[in-house]
Protein backbone atom coordinates (compact mmCIF):
# COMPACT_ATOMS: atom_id res chain seq x y z
CA UNK A 1 0.00 0.00 0.00
CA UNK A 2 1.33 3.60 -1.15
CA UNK A 3 2.21 6.19 2.09
CA UNK A 4 -0.07 8.45 0.61
CA UNK A 5 -2.99 5.98 0.39
CA UNK A 6 -2.28 4.31 3.85
CA UNK A 7 -2.27 8.24 5.41
CA UNK A 8 -5.70 8.67 3.46
CA UNK A 9 -7.03 5.49 5.45
CA UNK A 10 -5.49 7.12 8.54
CA UNK A 11 -7.55 10.02 8.20
CA UNK A 12 -10.64 8.05 7.46
CA UNK A 13 -9.87 6.28 10.70
CA UNK A 14 -9.55 9.01 12.67
CA UNK A 15 -12.36 10.90 11.16
CA UNK A 16 -14.75 8.11 11.82
CA UNK A 17 -13.62 7.40 15.55
CA UNK A 18 -14.68 11.37 16.02
CA UNK A 19 -17.70 10.67 13.96
CA UNK A 20 -18.86 8.29 16.18
CA UNK A 21 -17.70 9.59 19.52
CA UNK A 22 -20.01 12.39 18.61
CA UNK A 23 -22.97 11.00 17.13
CA UNK A 24 -23.58 7.63 19.50
CA UNK A 25 -22.38 9.60 22.58
CA UNK A 26 -22.72 13.23 22.14
CA UNK A 27 -25.61 15.47 20.88
CA UNK A 28 -28.93 16.12 22.34
CA UNK A 29 -30.88 13.07 24.22
CA UNK A 30 -34.38 13.04 24.23
CA UNK A 31 -35.52 9.73 25.33
CA UNK A 32 -36.15 9.75 29.02
CA UNK A 33 -37.31 5.89 29.31
CA UNK A 34 -34.76 3.15 31.32
CA UNK A 35 -34.90 0.19 29.26
CA UNK A 36 -32.55 -2.45 30.72
CA UNK A 37 -30.27 -3.35 27.81
CA UNK A 38 -26.62 -3.83 27.64
CA UNK A 39 -26.61 -0.84 24.66
CA UNK A 40 -28.02 1.83 26.38
CA UNK A 41 -25.28 1.63 29.00
CA UNK A 42 -25.11 5.92 29.44
CA UNK A 43 -28.79 5.27 31.11
CA UNK A 44 -27.72 3.39 34.14
CA UNK A 45 -25.07 5.86 34.96
CA UNK A 46 -26.84 9.15 34.92
CA UNK A 47 -28.36 7.94 37.92
CA UNK A 48 -25.01 6.93 39.21
CA UNK A 49 -23.58 10.31 38.46
CA UNK A 50 -25.86 12.59 40.44
CA UNK A 51 -25.33 10.29 43.63
CA UNK A 52 -22.08 10.32 43.79
CA UNK A 53 -20.67 13.48 45.57
CA UNK A 54 -16.85 13.52 47.14
CA UNK A 55 -17.50 13.05 51.03
CA UNK A 56 -16.16 16.51 52.01
CA UNK A 57 -18.41 18.29 49.68
CA UNK A 58 -21.48 16.63 51.27
CA UNK A 59 -20.04 17.58 54.31
CA UNK A 60 -19.45 21.28 53.91
CA UNK A 61 -22.87 21.73 51.94
CA UNK A 62 -25.00 20.03 54.31
CA UNK A 63 -23.22 21.12 57.66
CA UNK A 64 -22.85 17.16 59.05
CA UNK A 65 -20.34 14.97 59.81
CA UNK A 66 -20.68 12.03 58.23
CA UNK A 67 -19.47 8.54 60.08
CA UNK A 68 -20.10 5.10 60.32
CA UNK A 69 -21.96 5.94 63.59
CA UNK A 70 -24.51 6.97 61.91
CA UNK A 71 -25.62 5.49 58.98
CA UNK A 72 -29.57 6.61 58.51
CA UNK A 73 -27.76 10.43 58.29
CA UNK A 74 -25.43 8.77 55.31
CA UNK A 75 -28.60 7.55 53.62
CA UNK A 76 -30.33 10.89 53.58
CA UNK A 77 -27.43 13.27 52.53
CA UNK A 78 -27.48 10.66 49.14
CA UNK B 1 -49.31 6.79 10.80
CA UNK B 2 -47.08 4.04 11.24
CA UNK B 3 -43.39 4.46 11.54
CA UNK B 4 -41.65 7.41 13.10
CA UNK B 5 -40.01 10.75 13.14
CA UNK B 6 -36.51 10.44 12.82
CA UNK B 7 -35.16 13.84 14.25
CA UNK B 8 -31.86 15.31 13.17
CA UNK B 9 -31.50 18.99 15.14
CA UNK B 10 -33.26 21.29 16.97
CA UNK B 11 -33.14 24.62 15.97
CA UNK B 12 -34.08 28.36 16.30
CA UNK B 13 -34.14 29.45 12.69
CA UNK B 14 -37.24 29.36 10.65
CA UNK B 15 -36.07 28.10 7.27
CA UNK B 16 -32.91 27.53 4.70
CA UNK B 17 -31.96 25.85 1.28
CA UNK B 18 -33.70 22.45 0.86
CA UNK B 19 -31.85 19.60 2.64
CA UNK B 20 -32.78 16.22 1.83
CA UNK B 21 -32.86 13.63 4.53
CA UNK B 22 -31.67 10.17 5.24
CA UNK B 23 -32.75 7.47 2.32
CA UNK B 24 -33.98 10.62 0.37
CA UNK B 25 -36.77 11.34 2.88
CA UNK B 26 -37.63 15.25 2.58
CA UNK B 27 -36.72 16.78 6.10
CA UNK B 28 -40.04 19.08 7.96
CA UNK B 29 -39.63 20.83 10.59
CA UNK B 30 -41.95 20.51 14.04
CA UNK B 31 -42.40 23.94 15.09
CA UNK B 32 -42.94 24.77 18.85
CA UNK B 33 -42.82 28.34 20.03
CA UNK B 34 -38.96 29.86 18.71
CA UNK B 35 -38.03 26.24 18.65
CA UNK B 36 -38.41 23.81 15.33
CA UNK B 37 -37.22 20.63 15.14
CA UNK B 38 -35.88 18.93 12.20
CA UNK B 39 -37.33 15.49 11.30
CA UNK B 40 -38.10 13.13 8.28
CA UNK B 41 -40.74 10.50 7.90
CA UNK B 42 -39.14 6.75 7.90
CA UNK B 43 -40.75 3.02 8.70
CA UNK B 44 -38.14 2.52 11.45
CA UNK B 45 -35.56 4.26 13.09
CA UNK B 46 -32.21 4.05 11.01
CA UNK B 47 -29.53 1.06 12.18
CA UNK B 48 -26.10 2.71 12.84
CA UNK B 49 -23.81 1.65 10.31
CA UNK B 50 -21.15 3.50 8.74
CA UNK B 51 -22.98 4.60 5.60
CA UNK B 52 -25.80 5.58 7.98
CA UNK B 53 -23.68 7.53 10.14
CA UNK B 54 -22.16 9.66 7.40
CA UNK B 55 -25.46 10.25 5.86
CA UNK B 56 -27.04 11.09 9.13
CA UNK B 57 -23.83 13.59 9.63
CA UNK B 58 -24.35 14.68 6.03
CA UNK B 59 -27.50 16.38 6.94
CA UNK B 60 -26.54 17.72 10.13
CA UNK B 61 -23.80 19.91 8.52
CA UNK B 62 -26.03 20.86 5.48
CA UNK B 63 -28.46 22.52 7.89
CA UNK B 64 -25.35 24.26 10.13
CA UNK B 65 -24.79 25.19 6.79
CA UNK B 66 -27.70 28.24 7.42
CA UNK B 67 -28.44 28.07 11.05
CA UNK B 68 -27.59 27.91 14.27
CA UNK B 69 -28.27 23.90 15.32
CA UNK B 70 -28.40 21.77 18.35
CA UNK B 71 -27.20 18.59 16.48
CA UNK B 72 -28.90 14.94 18.51
CA UNK B 73 -27.60 12.22 19.20
CA UNK B 74 -28.01 9.31 16.40
CA UNK B 75 -31.21 7.31 16.17
CA UNK B 76 -33.68 9.64 18.32
CA UNK B 77 -37.17 8.95 17.00
CA UNK B 78 -40.44 9.84 18.19
CA UNK B 79 -43.60 8.37 17.30
CA UNK B 80 -45.12 11.60 16.52
CA UNK B 81 -45.27 15.14 16.06
CA UNK B 82 -47.14 15.52 20.04
CA UNK B 83 -44.58 14.01 21.35
CA UNK B 84 -41.73 15.94 19.64
CA UNK B 85 -43.93 19.59 20.34
CA UNK B 86 -44.51 18.59 24.10
CA UNK B 87 -40.48 18.19 24.42
CA UNK B 88 -39.50 21.20 23.00
CA UNK B 89 -42.22 23.56 24.90
CA UNK B 90 -40.66 21.52 28.44
CA UNK B 91 -37.09 21.83 27.35
CA UNK B 92 -37.75 24.95 25.90
CA UNK B 93 -35.19 27.12 28.08
CA UNK B 94 -32.98 24.58 28.06
CA UNK B 95 -32.37 24.59 24.01
CA UNK B 96 -32.63 28.09 23.99
CA UNK B 97 -29.25 28.61 26.15
CA UNK B 98 -27.47 25.81 24.59
CA UNK B 99 -28.40 27.62 21.09
CA UNK B 100 -26.63 30.51 22.51
CA UNK B 101 -23.68 28.63 23.87
CA UNK B 102 -22.86 27.56 20.52
CA UNK B 103 -24.08 29.85 18.08
CA UNK B 104 -21.57 31.21 15.74
CA UNK B 105 -18.79 28.24 16.57
CA UNK B 106 -17.88 24.76 15.63
CA UNK B 107 -16.61 21.63 17.20
CA UNK B 108 -12.88 20.47 16.69
CA UNK B 109 -11.67 17.40 18.57
CA UNK B 110 -8.24 16.69 19.06
CA UNK B 111 -6.69 13.59 19.99
CA UNK B 112 -2.79 12.72 20.07
CA UNK B 113 0.03 11.25 21.73
CA UNK B 114 1.74 12.31 25.18
CA UNK B 115 5.24 11.24 26.15
CA UNK B 116 5.08 8.28 27.62
CA UNK B 117 6.30 8.95 31.80
CA UNK B 118 8.26 6.39 32.76
CA UNK B 119 6.14 5.85 36.37
CA UNK B 120 4.77 2.47 35.47
CA UNK B 121 8.25 0.59 36.64
CA UNK B 122 8.41 2.92 39.61
CA UNK B 123 4.51 2.57 41.13
CA UNK B 124 4.54 -0.17 43.82
CA UNK B 125 2.42 -3.29 42.60
CA UNK B 126 0.15 -4.70 45.25
CA UNK B 127 1.44 -8.52 45.63
CA UNK B 128 5.08 -7.98 44.18
CA UNK B 129 7.20 -10.98 46.00
CA UNK B 130 8.48 -9.59 49.72
CA UNK B 131 9.78 -6.06 49.67
CA UNK B 132 8.76 -3.33 51.17
CA UNK B 133 5.66 -2.52 48.28
CA UNK B 134 4.25 -5.48 49.76
CA UNK B 135 0.99 -4.88 51.38
CA UNK B 136 1.35 -5.28 55.12
CA UNK B 137 5.16 -4.09 55.23
CA UNK B 138 5.48 -0.73 57.03
CA UNK B 139 4.41 2.56 54.88
CA UNK B 140 3.86 0.48 51.86
CA UNK B 141 0.11 2.01 51.32
CA UNK B 142 1.94 5.75 52.02
CA UNK B 143 3.92 4.88 49.19
CA UNK B 144 1.56 3.04 46.98
CA UNK B 145 -0.52 6.50 47.37
CA UNK B 146 2.10 8.97 46.72
CA UNK B 147 3.57 7.22 43.63
CA UNK B 148 0.03 7.64 42.18
CA UNK B 149 -0.02 11.24 43.41
CA UNK B 150 3.31 11.92 41.76
CA UNK B 151 2.24 10.11 38.39
CA UNK B 152 -1.28 11.86 38.97
CA UNK B 153 0.80 15.04 38.95
CA UNK B 154 3.10 14.10 35.66
CA UNK B 155 0.12 13.64 33.73
CA UNK B 156 -1.86 16.83 34.23
CA UNK B 157 1.36 18.63 33.36
CA UNK B 158 1.83 16.99 30.16
CA UNK B 159 -1.99 17.32 28.89
CA UNK B 160 -1.85 20.84 29.95
CA UNK B 161 0.97 22.07 27.66
CA UNK B 162 -1.14 21.06 25.29
CA UNK B 163 -4.69 21.61 26.09
CA UNK B 164 -3.61 25.04 27.68
CA UNK B 165 -3.18 26.77 24.34
CA UNK B 166 -5.75 25.32 22.38
CA UNK B 167 -8.22 25.78 25.29
CA UNK B 168 -7.07 29.70 24.87
CA UNK B 169 -8.37 29.88 21.61
CA UNK B 170 -11.28 28.38 22.16
CA UNK B 171 -15.19 29.65 23.57
CA UNK B 172 -15.43 26.86 25.51
CA UNK B 173 -13.32 23.16 25.83
CA UNK B 174 -14.06 19.67 27.08
CA UNK B 175 -10.62 18.87 28.55
CA UNK B 176 -8.91 15.76 28.49
CA UNK B 177 -10.56 13.53 31.34
CA UNK B 178 -8.66 12.65 34.64
CA UNK B 179 -8.39 9.27 34.82
CA UNK B 180 -8.14 8.94 31.44
CA UNK B 181 -4.69 6.72 29.78
CA UNK B 182 -2.22 9.69 30.28
CA UNK B 183 -0.65 8.51 26.92
CA UNK B 184 -3.98 9.71 24.92
CA UNK B 185 -4.51 13.12 24.70
CA UNK B 186 -8.37 13.66 23.96
CA UNK B 187 -10.28 16.79 24.01
CA UNK B 188 -13.00 18.91 22.06
CA UNK B 189 -12.99 22.30 21.62
CA UNK B 190 -15.83 24.69 20.82
CA UNK B 191 -14.14 27.32 18.17
CA UNK B 192 -15.59 30.49 16.34
CA UNK B 193 -15.99 30.10 12.84
CA UNK B 194 -13.50 32.37 12.04
CA UNK B 195 -10.88 31.53 14.57
CA UNK B 196 -11.41 27.89 13.14
CA UNK B 197 -7.55 28.50 10.70
CA UNK B 198 -6.02 30.01 13.81
CA UNK B 199 -6.85 26.99 15.59
CA UNK B 200 -5.75 24.12 13.28
CA UNK B 201 -2.42 26.32 12.79
CA UNK B 202 -1.91 26.51 16.42
CA UNK B 203 -2.25 22.72 16.17
CA UNK B 204 0.30 22.41 13.56
CA UNK B 205 2.57 24.90 16.02
CA UNK B 206 2.08 22.33 19.08
CA UNK B 207 3.03 19.50 16.97
CA UNK B 208 6.58 21.78 16.36
CA UNK B 209 7.13 23.15 19.66
CA UNK B 210 6.34 20.02 21.89
CA UNK B 211 8.22 17.41 20.46
CA UNK B 212 7.74 14.27 21.88
CA UNK B 213 3.85 15.48 21.64
CA UNK B 214 2.30 14.50 18.31
CA UNK B 215 -1.36 15.80 18.01
CA UNK B 216 -4.13 15.98 15.12
CA UNK B 217 -7.24 17.76 14.81
CA UNK B 218 -10.67 16.98 13.01
CA UNK B 219 -13.18 18.96 12.30
CA UNK B 220 -15.62 21.66 12.13
CA UNK B 221 -18.12 19.19 13.44
CA UNK B 222 -21.80 20.29 14.75
CA UNK B 223 -21.47 21.10 18.51
CA UNK B 224 -22.36 17.58 19.55
CA UNK B 225 -20.44 17.70 22.53
CA UNK B 226 -21.67 21.48 24.02
CA UNK B 227 -25.04 20.91 23.94
CA UNK B 228 -25.96 19.21 27.02
CA UNK B 229 -27.63 20.17 30.35
CA UNK B 230 -23.90 19.55 32.11
CA UNK B 231 -22.11 20.34 29.20
CA UNK B 232 -19.31 23.05 29.13
CA UNK C 1 -22.78 11.51 -4.61
CA UNK C 2 -21.88 14.58 -2.85
CA UNK C 3 -20.73 15.08 1.00
CA UNK C 4 -20.26 12.54 2.92
CA UNK C 5 -22.04 9.92 1.01
CA UNK C 6 -18.85 9.86 -1.36
CA UNK C 7 -16.64 7.10 0.76
CA UNK C 8 -13.74 8.95 -0.26
CA UNK C 9 -14.74 12.21 0.67
CA UNK C 10 -14.93 10.99 4.99
CA UNK C 11 -12.02 12.74 5.84
CA UNK C 12 -12.87 15.55 8.74
CA UNK C 13 -8.97 15.95 9.22
CA UNK C 14 -8.34 19.75 10.24
CA UNK C 15 -4.44 19.83 11.36
CA UNK C 16 -2.10 17.76 12.48
CA UNK C 17 -0.75 14.13 11.01
CA UNK C 18 -3.56 11.19 12.18
CA UNK C 19 -1.02 8.64 11.06
CA UNK C 20 0.53 9.20 14.99
CA UNK C 21 -3.16 8.54 16.42
CA UNK C 22 -3.55 5.65 18.05
CA UNK C 23 -6.58 4.21 17.34
CA UNK C 24 -6.52 0.54 16.50
CA UNK C 25 -8.05 -0.03 19.98
CA UNK C 26 -10.49 2.20 20.28
CA UNK C 27 -11.37 1.18 15.97
CA UNK C 28 -12.11 -2.75 17.74
CA UNK C 29 -14.21 -1.08 20.30
CA UNK C 30 -16.05 0.73 18.02
CA UNK C 31 -16.78 -2.48 16.05
CA UNK C 32 -18.39 -4.08 19.44
CA UNK C 33 -20.64 -0.68 19.90
CA UNK C 34 -21.75 -0.65 16.85
CA UNK C 35 -22.59 -4.09 16.88
CA UNK C 36 -23.95 -4.23 20.52
CA UNK C 37 -26.67 -1.68 19.08
CA UNK C 38 -27.95 -3.60 16.44
CA UNK C 39 -28.33 -6.52 18.59
CA UNK C 40 -27.78 -8.03 22.22
CA UNK C 41 -26.90 -11.91 21.64
CA UNK C 42 -27.35 -13.62 25.13
CA UNK C 43 -23.60 -14.53 25.39
CA UNK C 44 -22.66 -10.51 24.99
CA UNK C 45 -25.75 -9.95 27.67
CA UNK C 46 -23.87 -12.38 30.07
CA UNK C 47 -20.73 -11.00 29.58
CA UNK C 48 -22.10 -7.79 29.15
CA UNK C 49 -23.39 -7.94 32.77
CA UNK C 50 -20.01 -8.89 34.14
CA UNK C 51 -18.57 -5.86 32.24
CA UNK C 52 -21.30 -3.94 33.27
CA UNK C 53 -20.84 -4.56 37.33
CA UNK C 54 -16.91 -4.39 37.08
CA UNK C 55 -16.91 -1.05 35.02
CA UNK C 56 -19.04 0.27 38.31
CA UNK C 57 -16.64 -1.29 40.99
CA UNK C 58 -13.57 0.25 38.51
CA UNK C 59 -15.72 3.72 38.24
CA UNK C 60 -16.28 3.52 42.60
CA UNK C 61 -12.45 2.58 43.01
CA UNK C 62 -10.59 5.54 40.54
CA UNK C 63 -13.24 7.58 42.24
CA UNK C 64 -12.47 6.89 45.86
CA UNK C 65 -8.87 7.16 44.88
CA UNK C 66 -8.62 10.03 43.31
CA UNK C 67 -11.16 11.49 46.27
CA UNK C 68 -8.19 10.30 48.43
CA UNK C 69 -5.17 11.61 46.58
CA UNK C 70 -7.21 15.13 46.71
CA UNK C 71 -7.60 14.86 50.78
CA UNK C 72 -3.84 13.95 50.45
CA UNK C 73 -2.79 17.24 48.39
CA UNK C 74 -5.04 19.03 51.16
CA UNK C 75 -3.52 17.99 54.29
CA UNK C 76 -6.93 16.61 55.98
CA UNK C 77 -5.58 12.92 56.51
CA UNK C 78 -3.34 11.35 59.37
CA UNK C 79 -0.49 9.67 58.43
CA UNK C 80 -2.01 6.81 59.67
CA UNK C 81 -5.31 7.28 57.80
CA UNK C 82 -3.32 7.65 54.67
CA UNK C 83 -1.46 4.45 55.35
CA UNK C 84 -4.94 2.64 55.78
CA UNK C 85 -6.13 4.00 52.50
CA UNK C 86 -3.04 3.08 50.64
CA UNK C 87 -2.52 -0.38 51.55
CA UNK C 88 -6.83 -0.70 50.70
CA UNK C 89 -6.19 0.72 47.20
CA UNK C 90 -3.60 -1.70 46.55
CA UNK C 91 -5.52 -4.54 47.46
CA UNK C 92 -8.64 -3.49 45.38
CA UNK C 93 -6.11 -2.75 43.06
CA UNK C 94 -4.82 -6.56 42.92
CA UNK C 95 -8.61 -8.05 43.49
CA UNK C 96 -9.67 -6.40 40.31
CA UNK C 97 -6.83 -7.44 38.37
CA UNK C 98 -8.33 -10.91 39.83
CA UNK C 99 -11.28 -10.52 38.67
CA UNK C 100 -10.90 -9.02 35.48
CA UNK C 101 -8.66 -12.22 34.98
CA UNK C 102 -11.51 -14.53 35.76
CA UNK C 103 -13.87 -12.85 33.48
CA UNK C 104 -11.55 -12.53 30.89
CA UNK C 105 -12.08 -9.14 30.23
CA UNK C 106 -9.28 -6.61 29.41
CA UNK C 107 -8.78 -2.73 30.77
CA UNK C 108 -10.00 -1.57 27.56
CA UNK C 109 -13.75 -2.88 28.47
CA UNK C 110 -14.06 -1.36 31.10
CA UNK C 111 -14.55 1.87 29.81
CA UNK C 112 -17.64 4.03 30.19
CA UNK C 113 -18.17 7.35 28.56
CA UNK C 114 -19.04 9.80 31.59
CA UNK C 115 -19.70 12.81 29.20
CA UNK C 116 -18.64 15.73 31.06
CA UNK C 117 -16.43 13.91 32.79
CA UNK C 118 -14.34 12.45 30.03
CA UNK C 119 -13.86 8.45 29.52
CA UNK C 120 -13.35 6.42 32.77
CA UNK C 121 -10.22 4.67 31.45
Amino acid sequence: MSVARGQALRQRDVSLLDLVDRLLDGGVVIHGDITLAVADIDLVYVGLRALIASVETIERDAGVSLSASTPALKASAL
Amino acid sequence: MSGVLYVYAITDSLGGPTVIGLHGAPLQRVASGPLAAVVSEHPRAPEPDEDTLWAHEQVVEELMESATILPLRFGSSVAGPDALTAMLAERREEFLAALERVRGAVEVSVRGELPPGDSEDQLPQAGAPGGPEAPGAPGSGTAYLLERAERERRERDAAELVHRPLAALARRSVPPANGADPRHFKAAYLVEEGALEAFGARVGELNAELGAVRISATGPWPPYSFVGERSP
Amino acid sequence: MNGHADPTRRSKLLAGDPDIVPVGAELDRLDGALRRRVNAERESLEKGLAQLVLTVIELLRQLMERQALRRIEGGSLTADEVERLGETFMLLQERMTELKEAFGIEDEELNLDLGPLGRLI
